[in-house]
């Protein structure tokens, strides 16, 4: 049975699609609000803050909010209940924020022992027996899946599957859980009382299967080629 | 363009091959993260066609006598366009702590497994140095913590074994969840059949 693989580098981000005031969101409002560190505030790297949009970075998330998006993400792995209580908190103080749509999107990314193990977890999922007729050397560039989960209220989940950027030889697996809010039967303090709600109960089990997306995708590949 | 790619070199993105198939070497290159370089690199091609232009440039500059070309690294390099902002952190365990009692220089918490839900509640009893000092003010009973324990990578290799906490900063309550909270105390005086402020006649006496 092969052994669990514990990823080498993690990501997790909270994207909300709505109306956003870019302009408010500086570092020095989140220090003000108890969001985040004073200290965190101050070495915090402004990239810019503008009325069209904001983005800045401290030393463990990124928060970038660009006309109708809203984005926070981090690369720490000990960090990823705190990204959540930071948008909880940002959105409990923002509580007439119109939210249209949000998203839970994590990324994981394995280092395979050789070359050949690597090629081999691309050829099980796309196997070329049917694009050797078309291309020369056809490779897997980039795998996207689709579907539902049947234990969350979430509209859609999608899962990719790339050669990582990051680390050679290297999979990374990209899992997204998108919630579509009715904008036009349902006001705005329930819209984002549901991304509240989301973010507190759905939050902890979505990273639960995003681990279970990765491992399984891992081991179901591993097993048949023993 | 950087100066170090050359006539017949290309940077593709990787790319999974067919099993067996040697991996070229296109697709074991990074992508584009190519540093500055101050000098040319000249690259070694070992009867390689495709590059058979290079070959030829550098035969040109030893007054066309062919020698085989020999790699020189550049003397510089400079950071790459894009800095890596992930944290290599292998995180071992991880708990949700909630503060209980303090007492001098420690404070007792309730821990909860994060990564076995199912493992039994624990107590732990931690110094107060072991919270970052911004975080101490927030230290009180019922505040609730992350406590992370693992191995971290850092960028030069090195590999550390780290303890962290984090506090969680104090929560924002909307009007919203305040107005939900006082109808869920009536729905639930209504269901004990008792009024909690003490005007209802029905009220049980107080314990003996």
């Amino acid at each position: 049975m092969p052994n669990i693989r514990s990823p080498e580098l993690q990501g997790a981000a909270i994207v909300a699609i709505g109306a956003f005031n870019p302009a408010i969101f500086q570092p020095h409002w989140f220090a003000l609000n108890q969001l985040i560190r004073r200290e965190e505030a101050d070495s915090a790297e402004v990239r810019i803050v503008s009325r069209e949009a904001s983005i800045f970075s401290t030393d463990w998330f990124e928060l970038k909010v660009i006309d109708r998006r809203f984005a926070i993400d981090t690369k720490d792995p000990t960090m990823f209940r705190v990204l959540r209580d930071l948008a909880i908190q940002t959105f409990r103080i923002l509580e007439h924020t119109p939210v249209d749509a949000f998203g839970f999107n994590t990324e994981r990314h394995f280092r395979m022992d050789t070359d050949e193990e690597w090629n081999a977890f691309g050829d099980y999922y796309v196997p070329k027996q049917t694009w050797n007729a078309l291309l020369t050397r056809p490779g897997m560039r980039s795998l996207v899946i689709e579907g539902s989960r049947p234990e969350c209220n979430e509209n859609r989940m999608q899962i990719k599957l790339e050669p990582s950027l990051e680390i050679h030889p290297g999979i990374a697996f990209y899992v997204n859980q998108h919630y579509g809010l009715d904008a036009k039967n349902t006001g705005v303090p329930d819209r984002l009382h549901r991304f509240v709600t989301a973010l507190c109960e759905s939050w902890d089990n979505f990273l639960e299967y995003s681990d279970r997306v990765s491992q399984h995708l891992l081991t179901e590949c591993a097993t048949r080629a023993e | 363009m950087p100066a170090s790619l050359l006539v017949g070199e290309t940077l593709d993105a990787p790319r999974f091959v067919s099993v067996g198939e040697a991996a070229s070497p296109q697709s074991n290159q990074k992508p584009f993260d190519e540093p500055d370089c101050i000098l040319p690199a000249l690259d070694r091609y070992d009867g390689d066609a495709n590059d058979s232009q290079v070959t030829r440039r550098v035969s040109e500059t030893t007054n066309g006598q062919s020698r085989p070309a020999h790699k020189i690294s550049p003397l510089i390099r400079l950071r790459g366009a894009r800095p890596c902002r992930y944290r290599q952190f292998c995180l071992l365990q991880s708990w949700e702590g909630t503060v209980t009692s303090k007492q001098g220089d420690t404070f007792l918490a309730r821990l909860v497994d994060l990564h076995v839900r199912t493992n039994p509640i624990e107590i732990a009893e931690i110094p107060i140095d072991e919270i970052p000092v911004p975080d101490r003010c927030l230290l009180a009973l019922g505040t609730v913590f992350y406590w992370s324990i693992g191995y971290e990578t850092k960028p030069g290799g090195q590999l550390t074994r780290a303890s962290e906490i984090r506090v969680r900063r104090s929560p924002v309550w909307s009007h919203r969840d305040i107005d939900e909270m006082k109808a869920r105390a009536k729905e639930l005086e209504a269901w004990l059949g008792y009024d909690v402020h003490g005007d209802n006649e029905e009220s049980p006496a107080p314990a003996q």
